[in-house]
């Protein structure tokens, strides 16, 4: 289709969903390389039934939609978001509840709630036991943290003893055993999530993103603050460790947090429109993703709070819209 | 720490709305952004005076008396106490166009009578405070929600098909699976 007179933006929906599916792929091929061909099977084969499932319904459903390879990208969202032992037909069920959910509310480029999400939520929903990782990495206690970063590399023995006596031991401070690990997910054996395993290509796509405008700052960078502030502050309270003992980086790069502020929250139809807008939705995700994960009975809490803001979107774009002259709404 | 979990547990999880009245959703309509902020700050005026009394009498009469199987009737006395009160300051101030109408605040009153009841419990005034003010600010962030989620569906390209009821329904569906994960920890025991 020819580009309109009034087109004047090369980023269509299509080359950003091409994008944001590059930028994860990284993250994708390591999940598979510490899973093994299960992770992989699991992963092209919901991107395939995601792809064909919507395929139909663009041919057969009420509204003749443009292929925008979003089918793709809810796909490998979602496998990313699913423990790895997972077995491979709880996603394709949640991808098919997602696509019909689209389909019949509101089409592409209009989903009320972030389709990977929804489909995370239904088969929590649908099949809890299944959905709960062999190891949980959120809301553990410093205990239990120290246990499960108690079997380290050779790879973050050698880092953290370099960075804390090259450079960290410059501004008196010290890098805690097993964090280099969890950042690279090299040691770590049995991972929550999928996404866990590629943390560190997950923060370099989302470097490579950031610059690129591809997605807002405001997001990632509020939504860090209200959950990282509040974890500082009360994160050691249900461990009876008293105020300002939360352990922050732990709680940051564990369980599904980083692709949420980079990927879930952002997605371009169901956030908000204006900046205001952008920095209440991304404040309320991340406090509510800290209370969630601090003291809710699910093991993550970060796609709930998510879907949550999801919900709010449409009467933020309301309340908080920039008056305009002649503004008679 | 026991406040905190109060107001966590009614704000979120425990609250009447949520868990117990979201399939009448459809009733409470969509209303705009002025008219929750006014409402909520009448029922939380309502549920202070409403919960004070029924905590003052559950404490000081029904308690030490052996009274206790009266606890019912005492809330709901409690409620329409202050469901009187409000329509005697409606009609006293003369603004009653701007207020909300007494069947739809009779309504939104008795979605809280379960709240009162779990605000008997306790004895510390600063717990029943806790709760009723977290409750209405819970039953305030789902007035706006349930009205963000009607802003949707008045502006969607629903199929005809699909319009009315099975749309509602849906919708309803995906509001649940959502509050589903608002679940805390500790909201079994704080009521």
């Amino acid at each position: 289709m020819d580009r309109t007179p009034q087109s004047f933006d090369s980023l269509t929906s299509l080359r950003l969903h091409l994008t944001l599916i590059a930028s994860l792929s990284p993250v994708a091929l390591f999940a598979c390389l510490s899973g093994g061909w299960y992770v992989a099977f699991v992963i092209v084969s919901t991107m395939s039934i995601a792809w064909l499932a919507d395929a139909v319904f663009r041919f057969w459903g009420p509204r003749r939609e443009p292929e925008d390879s979003s089918a793709l990208l809810w796909g490998l969202t979602l496998a990313l978001v699913m423990p790895p032992l997972v077995p491979f037909w709880i996603p394709w069920a949640g991808i098919l509840f997602s696509i019909l959910a689209k389909g019949l509310l509101g089409g592409s480029g209009a989903s009320w709630l972030n389709p990977a999400l929804t489909a995370w939520a239904f088969c929590q929903a649908g099949w809890p036991a299944a959905m709960r990782p062999a190891v949980s990495l959120s809301g553990a206690s410093d205990s239990q943290i120290t246990s499960m970063l108690a079997t380290r590399s050779s790879l973050d023995q050698g880092a953290t003893d370099w960075l804390n006596g090259n450079i960290f031991s410059w501004l008196n401070l010290q890098v805690p055993a097993g964090y280099v690990d969890l950042v690279t997910g090299v040691g770590l054996q049995s991972h929550s999530w999928n996404a866990e395993a590629g943390t560190f290509f997950l923060l370099a796509a989302t470097v490579f993103l950031l610059v690129r405008g591809t997605i807002p700052w405001q997001i990632p960078l509020f939504f860090f603050l209200g959950f990282a502030v509040p974890v500082g502050i009360f994160g050691g309270l249900p461990a009876g460790q008293g105020l300002f003992s939360g352990d922050v980086l732990f709680q940051i790069f564990s369980g599904t947090f980083l692709l949420g502020i980079f990927f879930l929250a952002t997605d371009t139809s169901s956030r908000p429109l204006s900046s205001r807008g952008l920095t209440l939705y991304a404040l309320g995700a991340g406090v509510l993703a800290f209370v969630l994960r601090t003291w809710g009975v699910h093991v993550e809490g970060v796609g709930y709070a998510i879907l949550f803001m999801n919900f709010l979107v449409p009467w933020m774009d309301l309340v908080l819209r920039k008056k305009v002259l002649n503004d008679l709404r | 720490m026991r406040i905190a979990d109060l107001i966590f547990a009614f704000l979120l999880s425990n609250n009447v709305l949520f868990s117990h009245f979201l399939g009448l959703s459809e009733l409470l309509g969509p209303v705009s952004f002025q008219k929750i902020a006014r409402r909520s700050l009448i029922l939380g005026v309502l549920m202070v005076f409403s919960g004070g009394l029924f905590w003052g009498l559950s404490w000081a009469v029904l308690q030490p008396f052996h009274l206790s199987f009266l606890t019912t009737i005492t809330a709901v006395a409690s409620l329409a106490a202050g469901y009187w009160l409000y329509i005697w300051l409606r009609r006293s101030t003369g603004r009653e166009a701007s207020l909300p109408d007494p069947q739809e605040f009779l309504f939104h009153t008795l979605l809280f009578g379960g709240v009162l009841l779990a605000v008997g419990v306790s004895r510390d005034p600063l717990e029943f405070l806790a709760v009723a003010l977290a409750s209405v600010l819970g039953y305030s962030l789902g007035l706006i929600l349930l009205h963000a989620v009607f802003l949707r569906m008045a502006r969607e390209r629903i199929p005809i098909t699909f319009q009315g009821l099975p749309f509602q329904l849906f919708t309803l569906g995906l509001v649940w699976l959502v509050l589903s994960g608002l679940d805390l920890r500790f909201a079994g025991n704080a009521g």
